[in-house]
């Protein structure tokens, strides 16, 4: 990987933005869950674009990794992800939430080419990717699942029931992203249900814990390069913001999941067009 | 007489002889549901979760998308209870491959009171998209109920007692989805039964049989899918129809059969209320009204 190569997945994160705007619209009928999308498009073009062995052509291909996104609701960055790297076309986005689309609300894995598993009830998608992580060892199989976390979700037992028994069966197989975007669906994470110490809750479990800044590409593959290292379950904490890269909605809880109206929907539509203009300019 | 737990670990290890896809997952009650019979032959597919049946539930939903066909087992309560929205989201959803074996079903946990009694794991079952609902009336039942499980595609539920069971059945029983089984001949009134009232279901047609009753006995193994016609079919033109399942008499067997019957369906088993702790099988069944006598009375005051 180079400067050059690390700078065009920075490019592409924006992108997936506009993506989301792309699925969300404005037409007043839906929603979209724009904040906890936003927080992540860095980490999903980390993911899709350098760590993650991957095939658009063939989506069921035997050796591949796995994505699971236990935060549900924050599907749209895997899907701007999916179809920016050709798993389904262009046109698919526009009908995001419409009856008999491919992309439904939440993850669905038999709509959807890329998309591994149901999740959307909070908190079981790290189990999932611990039962995957006990078949593919039990079969000596190389691949590797990816499960990102919000940091809001740790609010649910059942990822520390997860982080317990991925630790006890001493799997390495499977890697967690925590999008700590600091905000949850009614406020700040430190206020709706004050969850403190979290890197020391992780690591007590038995997981080695790492960090990164959640916006920078080269930043994210280099700590996942790191995570590799690890002889024990790895935790990324990546510190992100809700609504990134539209400012009126960074680090609000109003817009977790949000019908933009159509003047904030062509302010951020500017707003997006002008920072992927900043970055091809650099 | 016939032990349904040891059965239900037997028949796994039978299986896995020639299914390296089979794994068997435990929270911590493997010793109860008998998975510790497994353990002990293929340690390797075994798995232990510790007391956390939600985390176990979608885990097993893991590994059926990696190609696997997990059975998961706990008590009846916890494993659909505790686990519902896991099995709902993580597993039929999907239509994952996930077997799930409700242990000590029903009232059999006599001694643990409400908290361990399921009265309602059948409901729950139920009314899930994509999943299938089996009780087995005795060992050649469960286990050709655990074969097709083991055989076929998709979430599926087994309610198992932990009270020994008569065998009604011999080795050459053939399970068939769907299908309801007279197990007895009868002209006056017609009873489904399931699990541990299909024996009492037979004893109460004694009973009656002595008061020139003559009662049909039908087994429903497989209450999701049922089928309509098999229903109708055994009901045979009789005006009567009854049910009895240990199970509330709310969404269980009774409210599947009185969908489909056409006419007034008697529902006995448990009403409105939940269980009790009680010093015998027994003495419980007794305490509850839900002996082959109290079921014979039944019969008669409604027929």
């Amino acid at each position: 990987m180079t400067c050059k190569d690390f700078h065009e997945m920075q490019k592409t994160a924006v992108r997936l933005r506009l993506d989301l705007l792309e699925m969300f619209g404005c037409d007043g009928m839906r929603t979209g869950h724009w904040g906890g999308s936003s927080s992540l498009c860095e980490i999903m073009t980390a993911l899709y674009w350098y760590k993650m062995k991957n095939d658009p052509s063939d989506p069921e291909w035997a050796d591949r990794d796995y994505l699971i996104m236990s935060k549900g609701h924050s599907v749209p960055a895997q899907y701007a992800a999916l179809c920016e790297r050709g798993y389904f076309p262009r046109e698919e986005l526009a009908r995001f939430k419409f009856f008999g689309t491919m992309l439904s609300g939440h993850p669905e894995m038999d709509r959807t080419p890329g998309v591994e598993a149901n999740t959307g009830s909070l908190g079981q998608g790290l189990s999932v990717g611990l039962g995957l992580g006990l078949a593919f060892r039990q079969d000596n199989r190389s691949n590797k699942v990816y499960v990102i976390v919000g940091d809001g979700e740790q609010n649910e037992g059942q990822i520390w029931e997860a982080a317990m028994a991925i630790a006890a069966f001493g799997l390495t197989n499977v890697r967690v992203i925590v999008d700590c975007n600091g905000v949850q669906s009614t406020g700040p994470v430190a206020d709706v249900l004050p969850n403190t110490q979290i890197p020391e809750k992780w690591s007590s479990f038995g997981w080695k814990v790492f960090t990164c800044g959640g916006h920078n590409v080269q930043e994210i593959c280099e700590a996942l390069d790191r995570m590799d290292e690890a002889d024990s379950p790895a935790v990324l904490l990546a510190k992100t913001v809700k609504g990134k890269g539209v400012s009126f909605t960074e680090g609000l809880a109003s817009f977790h999941n949000y019908a933009f109206k159509p003047e904030e929907y062509a302010v951020a539509k500017q707003e997006l067009a002008a920072w992927l203009a900043k970055e091809e300019a650099r | 007489m016939s032990n349904l737990r040891t059965i239900y670990g037997e028949t796994l290890i039978e299986l896995a002889a020639n299914d390296d896809k089979i794994a068997v997952l435990e929270a911590d009650l493997s010793k109860s549901t008998m998975g510790a019979l497994f353990k002990a032959v293929y340690p390797e597919r075994f798995y232990e979760f510790g007391i956390a049946e939600a985390n176990m539930c979608s885990a097993a939903a893991g590994m059926a998308i990696a190609g696997k066909t997990p059975f998961i087992a706990s008590f009846a309560v916890f494993v659909t209870g505790r686990c519902y929205d896991q099995i709902r989201t993580s597993v039929c959803i999907g239509d994952l491959n996930v077997k799930i074996c409700g242990s000590s079903a029903g009232i059999s946990d006599c001694g643990d009171g409400p908290t361990h009694q399921s009265i309602d794991d059948v409901s729950l079952m139920r009314t899930l998209p994509n999943m299938q609902v089996f009780v087995p009336c005795d060992g050649a039942e469960e286990k050709a109920i655990l074969r097709y499980m083991a055989a076929n595609p998709g979430p599926m539920y087994i309610r198992v007692s932990r009270v020994e069971a008569k065998d009604i059945h011999d080795g050459s029983y053939v399970f068939v989805p769907g299908r309801t089984e007279v197990v007895r001949e009868g002209s006056d009134a017609v009873i489904f039964a399931n699990g541990p009232m299909v024996e009492r279901a037979l004893a109460a047609g004694d009973i009656l049989a002595s008061s020139g009753i003559s009662l049909r006995v039908v087994n429903v193994p497989s209450i999701k899918p049922l089928s309509a016609e098999s229903v109708i079919e055994n009901i045979g033109g009789l005006p009567v129809v009854f049910t009895a399942e240990e199970h509330s008499i709310y969404g269980g067997l009774g409210s599947a059969i009185a969908e489909l019957a056409g006419r007034p369906v008697y529902r006995f088993g448990m009403p409105d209320r939940f269980g009790a702790s009680a010093e015998s099988y027994q003495a419980l069944c007794e305490g509850l009204h839900l002996t082959a006598r109290d079921l014979a009375d039944y019969i008669q005051s409604n027929l």
